[in-house]
């Protein structure tokens, strides 16, 4: 049985723990508000950019552009959406094994899979496992997430043209509420524009056909088209900055209670470990007055 | 002296941070492909790629904002839309920050040399034209 001294250091710092934990989770917390509010705010741009490029493809057609070329697969990149820290629950974990899942059933057939990695975290465990790995960027806050969304679409979309890949995908967390983060993957390119009738909904064929394209439908579709896949990688980024913060919201409350837990089960040990060196100086005391009165 | 509907317009400024701009104006002047150009109320229907420079929006009341590249849209009501991936107020630029970006991805482009020129070679030419559009947009 440990000594007193030893039960009240460890309870001090079990405590100690539980600070920290309760402040990281209130951190964690005040930061996923945060990246929920950038997530709400790239929804009307998204919803634009959407539009005008399903318009554009519905008038140009669908083979009106490199990046909506459909190839047999013979090389597959993954950009995979990881966090620098961990702390998390499984957050990182959820996203490696979904990437080595889709690589081994989905892409079976693929020649080659190489992954461009975000996050400290999935550079770490792909490296270990010695994956073709393209590029390693840090993971993005919510003010760097655009930059990255750019930089990592520039390099996917030349990957694509120069028939360096024949599909990009993305995996990552997608936030669905405080409580659960599911895994995704979605196909970045090449680009499927969405049927016009669903995302130009309420416009008719004729009001999308008086339009002036300048300088023509070509030059339009090469300047949006990319920044289409920049928004996506830009949203799956998001996703993942806000599924990170909710995913260590959870794992920091459970931390919190568990720690709880400890310092009261330590408790009622250091109260027993009390309660039996009374009893045990009583049983001398009285032994001694016994032994005295002979 | 009748007001006329079509003398002021409204234009909604969109990025992936958000609606920047939603306000009624009587003109926009903005860096499209082939050139700066001016759209005044009552514009046809009409769709334009832009690249990275300087938006005005009003001639009375004048509101400046540094644009990366996007398009402008007219709608059918005659309302404009502008999408463009960034885009910042004259007076929220810095200034001496931007001419530093600038100056570090022009030396980048100037050593590229025999380098293939990929998506990380696009992305040092977009940094540039995102900090000359920032500097264009103060000294102009």
């Amino acid at each position: 049985m440990p000594s007193l001294k030893a039960i009240r250091t460890r309870i001090t710092s079990v405590k100690n723990t539980r600070k920290i934990t309760k402040a990281m989770q209130l951190v964690s917390t005040a930061k996923l508000k945060r990246a929920q509010g950038a997530l709400i705010a790239a929804r009307p741009y998204t919803q634009a950019i959407t539009s005008v490029v399903s318009q554009l493809s519905a008038v140009a057609g669908t083979d009106s552009h490199p990046l909506f070329e459909e190839r047999p697969m013979l090389k597959a990149g993954i950009v995979v959406m990881s966090s620098d820290r961990g702390q998390a629950g499984a957050f990182n974990a959820n996203v490696t094994k979904a990437v080595e899942r889709y690589a081994a059933n989905e892409l079976s057939g693929v020649q080659e899979v190489s992954l461009r990695i975000i996050g400290r975290k999935g550079n770490q465990y792909f490296s270990r496992r010695r994956a073709t790995i393209t590029s390693f960027d840090g993971a993005p806050t919510g003010a760097t997430a655009l930059d990255t969304a750019r930089e990592m679409a520039n390099r996917v979309i030349d990957d694509f043209k120069a028939g360096k890949l024949d599909r990009v995908f993305v995996v990552y967390n997608e936030f669905k509420n405080a409580g659960s983060q599911a895994v995704k993957v979605k196909q970045i390119l090449p680009v499927v524009p969405e049927k016009a009738t669903t995302a130009t909904a309420g416009k008719t064929e004729d009001e999308n056909a008086d339009y002036i394209y300048e300088p023509d439908k070509q030059v339009l579709l090469d300047r949006l088209v990319p920044l289409y896949v920049q928004i996506m990688l830009y949203r799956a980024a998001l996703e993942s900055i806000t599924s990170f913060f909710a995913a260590q919201m959870t794992a920091m409350q459970n931390a919190t209670k568990n720690a709880g837990d400890m310092i009261a089960a330590l408790t009622l040990q250091f109260n027993r470990a009390r309660q039996a060196s009374i009893t045990k100086e009583l049983a001398e005391i009285v032994g001694g007055a016994e032994a005295l009165k002979g | 002296m009748a007001m006329d509907l079509n003398t002021i317009f409204s234009v909604n400024v969109v990025t992936p941070k958000g609606v920047i701009a939603h306000t009624e104006a009587d003109s926009v002047q903005a860096p499209g492909e082939l050139g700066e150009f001016e759209m005044l109320p009552g514009h046809i229907p009409m769709l334009t790629a832009l690249k990275p420079g300087v938006l005005t929006i009003g001639t009375k009341a004048r509101a400046k904002y540094a644009v990366s590249s996007g398009y402008l849209r007219v709608d059918p009501t005659g309302s404009v839309e502008i999408l463009v991936e960034q885009a910042l107020p004259a007076k929220d630029i810095d200034v001496e920050a931007a001419r530093k970006e600038l100056a570090t991805a022009e030396a980048e482009l100037a050593k590229w040399g025999d380098k293939p020129m990929d998506g990380d070679y696009t992305n040092v030419q977009q940094r540039a034209g995102w900090a000359r559009a920032r500097i264009d947009t103060v000294t102009h």
